[in-house]
């Protein structure tokens, strides 16, 4: 076991690959083991990626690289200043909802702070917000995002442990309401204590931002409300994402007049409709309402037909610019999740090895000789987490971690949807830890702030996400209590 | 010897980012096509197909495999260069190089060893028909492509190994390639 520690710790050291060094590792031990052959080690890597519910990761992934792409997340950005931007400190706050949303769908916090140190930071600037406070924002943003569908982190966690995604999305619904009111709440603060000038309303910026942004506004309540209504399950909700991503990527590819498209997409829709019904479809019951069916199928029917027609004009005249940009969007999405997949198959190689040698077994009898409580153990591994968290991102800690502490903690009779909120609010809050916090230093080096002023900015944020952690550590009833709420009333 | 090495290099990467990088790009676009169109068909019509979510994993996880090695010789892989770029902060310049070698040293032999024993493992499945769980796709085919990736990957790492030795010697090679990229996720 120490050899394998050793090993793991010396290869990563040496910035190996970290599915290298944990895979690689894993071979040291095997190639001084007869009793494992090393056939077992490849079988193990296909096994563990051969699942349906993995496909959700490169689904989300590509969903939120079109949605970046398509322009979708700016008009989020905007709708969020127009609504709430001219409170004293309310752009400060849009952006931080602008962070969550992005992060949210790109799944990673530390993209979404490079990503959102240029975008938002010359214009927070621009308005008169201080360097300090600005930069802290932006680093903090992520915190909340990584408790919101469709967090990878969370369908990670899932993955590896075999626990529902479901249960760890709405299991994530009551922390990140209590990030995001506790930012609220420093944001206000802050903006009263350094005297923020505050802006002018106005009804036609909002008016004009809604009508842009409703199709991104449109689309977590179709996805996410079908995930939390019990409709989809996740990988579903993934691939519906990123078709609703396609969709709109291809209707919006060229310019045309807006009452056009909507005449199309009616036209099409009743049409389109009407052709199904006569034929025998039964339009009116693929949801629970009649009517809602109808809409459903004349509207999505509709942009459908519409696509189809942007799909055939773009292939006479060559003219969609989203259609130009598909294949380098798709070749994005395909390197970050070979990435994830490398990683993982490599978990799957290192916990066929742990489970034959028995040694998180090892671990949990020796943690429990030692007398450790179920708090004492869970605030360990807490603190664990947040220290790595310094200097590794989300996913390398979860698969560093998780196949070796998650045996232990079933031991101790801890909640797994418990532990996975839990690690994910210490894997976030690490990444804006001073020293290190990887998210500091991306935005020191997207914005030029030096880090120490980025790390001012990221303190109060750090206390009241440290509070969170600490209610969820000590009421697991907070993150527990909507998903068994589900769970009951599903079984009612 | 640098010059011959630097065309084979850029050939082999070509085939990798340009050829095999595009096709499972095509491959992840078809296969999310397919799973947006099961997702129409169950819903609005109550049927799928039955060999469907074994279709939509393959087509995906096939492709990926072949994105291993391109995403493998950009250097792109997750790693943790905290304690590195320390190193290199405090001027130890040669001891980075030294690591890095050995690092690609490691993977030559971590890769090698994958797609060595990961042979038998392909033959086996070949010989016993496995199928995935709904019976109508045969196993092999994607068990060989990772095998192929792992392949790959060795003869990618030949190439890193060779440019980290040339680094450590005071000569760069293949500066069209950069040796350090870092991921965020």
């Amino acid at each position: 076991m120490w050899a394998l520690g050793g090993s793991l710790i010396g290869l990563m050291l040496a910035a190996a690959p970290i599915g290298i060094a944990l895979a690689g590792a894993t071979v040291l031990v095997v190639m001084t083991d007869p009793m494992l052959g090393p056939n077992a080690l490849f079988r193990a890597f296909f096994k563990f990626l051969n699942s349906y519910t993995l496909m959700a990761i490169p689904f989300f992934i590509y969903a939120g690289f079109l949605m970046e792409r398509t322009g979708l997340i700016t008009r989020l950005f905007n709708f969020a200043d127009a609504l709430i931007g001219w409170l004293p400190g309310g752009f400060a706050y849009a952006t931080l909802m602008a962070a969550v949303m992005f992060g949210a769908i790109s799944g990673s916090s530390t993209a979404m702070a490079a990503a959102m140190g240029i975008i938002a930071f010359p214009e927070m600037i621009r308005r008169g917000y201080p360097v300090w406070m600005s930069a802290g924002i932006i680093a903090c943003g992520g915190g909340i995002a990584i408790l919101i569908p469709p967090s990878i982190t969370l369908i990670l966690y899932g993955i590896i442990t075999e626990e529902s995604i479901v249960s760890l999305f709405f299991a994530g619904f009551t922390p990140g309401i209590m990030l995001a009111i506790s930012d609220a709440a420093i944001i206000i603060g802050l903006s009263i204590f350094i005297k923020l000038p505050a802006g002018k309303f106005e009804l036609g910026k909002l008016g004009k931002a809604t009508w842009d942004a409703w199709p991104a506004l449109l689309m977590p309540v179709c996805v996410l409300g079908g995930l939390y209504g019990g409709v989809f399950t996740p990988t579903e909700a993934g691939a519906a994402a990123a078709g609703y991503a396609l969709l709109f990527g291809i209707i919006s590819g060229v310019d045309r007049p807006a009452k056009l498209r909507i005449a199309a997409v009616l036209g099409g829709g009743v049409i389109g409709t009407g052709i199904a019904a006569l034929t025998g479809w039964d339009v009116t019951s693929f949801t629970p309402s009649p009517v809602i069916s109808v809409i459903v199928a004349v509207i999505g029917g509709g942009s459908l037909f519409l696509a189809v027609c942007e799909l055939v004009m773009a292939a006479a005249t060559r003219d969609n610019r989203f259609l130009k940009e598909l294949l380098p969007t798709t070749q994005r999405t395909i390197n970050l999740t070979a990435i994830v997949y490398f990683l993982l198959g490599c978990v799957g190689v290192f916990q066929f090895m742990l489970a034959n040698k028995g040694w998180p077994q090892d671990i949990a009898t020796w943690v429990t000789d030692q007398g450790f409580t179920q708090m004492e153990f869970l605030a360990t591994l807490v603190v664990i987490m947040l220290f790595l968290s310094m200097w590794l991102t989300g996913v390398a800690i979860l698969v560093l971690t998780v196949p070796i502490f998650f045996p232990v903690s079933l031991t101790l009779g801890v909640d797994p949807i418990h532990l996975g909120i839990l690690a994910a609010i210490a894997i976030e809050m690490g990444g804006v830890i001073p020293p290190v916090g990887l998210n500091l230093f991306a935005v020191s080096g997207t914005t030029g702030v030096p880090v120490t002023k980025v790390m001012k900015g990221a303190i109060p944020f750090l206390i009241t996400d440290g509070i969170v952690l600490l209610l969820m550590l000590f009421f697991p009833i907070l993150a527990l209590w909507l998903p068994n709420l589900v769970i009951q009333s599903h079984f009612n | 010897m640098d010059a011959l090495l630097d065309r084979t290099y850029r050939v082999l990467r070509f085939l990798l980012d340009d050829v095999l990088g595009n096709i499972a790009a095509i491959g992840l676009l078809g296969g999310t096509l397919f799973a947006i169109f099961e997702v129409i068909r169950r819903y609005m019509f109550g049927v799928v197909f039955e060999w469907g979510q074994d279709a939509v994993i393959y087509i995906i996880i096939g492709s990926v495999y072949i994105y291993f090695a391109v995403t493998h010789a950009k250097r792109a892989h997750l790693v943790m260069s905290a304690f590195t770029d320390l190193l290199r902060s405090r001027g130890l310049v040669t001891l980075t190089l030294v690591l890095r070698t050995g690092v690609s040293a490691f993977s030559l032999f971590f890769h090698g060893f994958f797609a060595y024993f990961g042979w038998p493992t392909v033959e086996r499945t070949m010989m016993m028909g496995r199928t995935s769980q709904s019976m109508f796709l045969l196993l092999w085919p994607f068990q060989a492509l990772l095998l192929a990736s792992f392949a790959l990957m060795a003869l990618v790492t030949l190439f890193h190994l060779y440019q980290d030795i040339r680094a450590l010697m005071g000569k760069d090679v293949f500066e069209w390639a950069p040796a350090e990229i870092h991921t965020d996720i």
